[in-house]
């Protein structure tokens, strides 16, 4: 019997260019044309300015560790091979903070402030997570 | 600043049904039997009722629920409403309660809460955060490790003081027959136990309970006629992080910061003054962080401050005297302001902490989302 399927996220049209950024491996954000802000997730309307238009940009696929956990319970069937797994807060170069995994480390190694690079997960053949590591 | 309603308004009743494991109750019987044990509390009836305000069960959302809760307690209100500041709701309805009677708008107003998540639906307690459910983030142990887990970095808090502040809160539940845990627990026991969302704890979660709370508010004039002593409200704070804790500013401040300043401010009192605390314990790292936000030490030492038994019953500021969420029951706040009331009318019996005329109270809910205080006295000034 094969695993059960990993939760995927709720694609829509809003947020639909960050997850094709993430499985052309080019990960982008939407930056508010109005008042430049980059912003995640994706909404319609920036959350500093209330602009509603957005144009895509490429980020560096670079940032810095915010905080972290080591999830030991398993809530769904589909992590039960992957536990213990670190979930992590990611500060992006660009600014925009996110929910990740950290992938190729041990949580022993971990310290905020670490700089980390992003890496790419396929997990479907729609979806592909970006995860991070520590960068070289 | 706030205009202040030190002394003007108090709590009258108290009540509550019994805690941790009661099946076959519906979240609606919790609050009807707790809104008569706080109305028989006080020795008013549901015909002195012209306010009906509820925090919506957390395990079963409904729509129009204290319009249900006042037809199940057969009263057709002047006020009625639902608040969702999840476990801040509490604290919250009180202001509003307040509000509403100041404004003549209603005279005596029952709070309540009440819920079955133990032994009826869950399935909220370990929900998916959206989008991040892809990456395995489950459950509010799942975001209040990444509080812990900054603490501990940018302070040096360590795991045995979040084991302090659980240790505390089960000692005090063993002198408590309602508590739904009892048995006191060692060091060795909290550092023993599995991790469920490392650095955090099975002992360092609360559980989910069954059981309901109720209060009920009206002005200290008519708290004064009643059969129990007033709990007069003297300060009352919000204050509301509000943004998911992945992209606030800084994790670690909550909303007691504001929430506090605004209580202290109010009642004309600082943490100096506070002779008990009842804070929002729903993981053992959230009163460490309070302590700090309210201003009983300094940003970061909040882990030293729980340890050497200050936090005792005997201590310099018993904290959580039946248990809190840790031990007395995980229900989300009210349970936390029916121990403060009756601290402060010295109803405690064994666990009655020494000095207990001037306390604090503390709701927060989400991922330390949301924030409410509340300063009880003995006497209105």
């Amino acid at each position: 019997m094969s695993a059960p399927e990993r939760p995927l996220p709720d694609i829509n049209d809003v947020n639909l260019p960050y997850w094709e950024s993430a499985k052309a491996h080019a990960l982008a954000l939407p930056v508010c044309v109005r008042c430049g802000h980059t912003y995640y997730p994706m909404t319609r309307h920036c959350p500093r300015c209330l602009g509603t238009e957005s144009e895509w940009r490429k980020v560096a696929g670079t940032g810095t560790l915010v905080t972290w956990n080591v999830m030991h319970q398993v809530y769904d069937q589909a992590f039960a091979a992957m536990a213990p797994y670190i979930v992590a807060v990611v500060q992006l170069t660009e600014g925009p903070q996110l929910v990740t995994n950290l992938v190729n480390t041990d949580a022993a190694a971990l310290h905020v402030g670490l700089p980390l690079t992003v890496q790419y997960l396929k997990i479907s053949n729609d979806v592909t997570l970006p995860v991070y590591s520590p960068s070289a | 600043m706030a205009r202040t309603i030190r002394g003007k308004y108090a709590i009258a009743g108290v009540g509550n049904t019994p805690y941790g494991r009661v099946p076959g109750v519906s979240a609606l019987s919790h609050n009807v039997s707790a809104i008569a044990s706080a109305l028989e509390d006080c020795g008013l009836t549901t015909a002195d009722v012209d306010g009906v305000l509820t925090k919506a069960p957390s395990s079963d959302f409904t729509m129009l629920w204290s319009a249900k809760v006042s037809e199940a307690i057969g009263v057709v209100p002047a006020v009625t409403a639902t608040l969702d500041q999840a476990g801040a709701s509490n604290i919250g309805l009180i202001t509003y309660a307040v509000m509403c009677i100041e404004l003549g708008m209603c005279s005596v107003v029952v709070i309540s809460y009440g819920d079955n998540p133990l032994t009826g639906k869950r399935s909220f307690y370990n929900r998916p955060r959206g989008d991040d459910a892809a990456y395995g983030l489950f459950g509010a142990p799942g975001g209040y490790s990444m509080i812990a887990q900054r603490h501990m970095q940018l302070y040096g808090t360590k795991s045995t003081q979040l084991g302090a502040v659980a240790i505390n809160a089960r000692k005090n539940a063993s002198m408590n027959s309602n508590a739904q845990f009892q048995q006191a627990i060692t060091l060795e026991d909290h550092q023993a136990s599995r991790f469920v969302a490392e650095p955090l704890r099975l002992l360092d979660c609360c559980p989910v309970s069954d059981g309901g709370a109720a209060i009920v508010v009206t002005s200290a004039e008519r708290a004064r006629t009643l059969r129990r002593p007033p709990a007069y409200i003297l300060g009352l704070g919000q204050s509301h992080p509000a943004w998911d804790v992945s992209r606030r500013p800084e994790a670690t401040i909550s909303g007691a910061k504001g929430s506090g300043q605004m209580a202290f401010a109010m009642a004309g009192l600082g943490p100096q003054d506070m002779q008990f605390a009842e804070l929002y314990d729903c993981f053992s790292i959230v009163p460490i962080v309070t302590l700090e936000d309210y201003g009983f030490c300094k940003k970061g030492e909040g882990g030293a401050f729980v340890e050497n038994g200050r936090i005792e019953l005997g201590g310099e500021l018993p904290l959580n005297t039946a248990g809190g969420l840790l031990a007395e029951t995980g229900m989300p706040g009210m349970q936390m302001i029916v121990e403060a009331v009756r601290q402060i009318r010295r109803e405690g019996g064994p666990r009655q902490a020494p000095k207990t005329d001037v306390g604090i109270v503390s709701g927060q809910g989400g991922i330390m989302t949301t924030h409410a205080t509340m300063i009880l006295g003995a006497a209105a000034s």
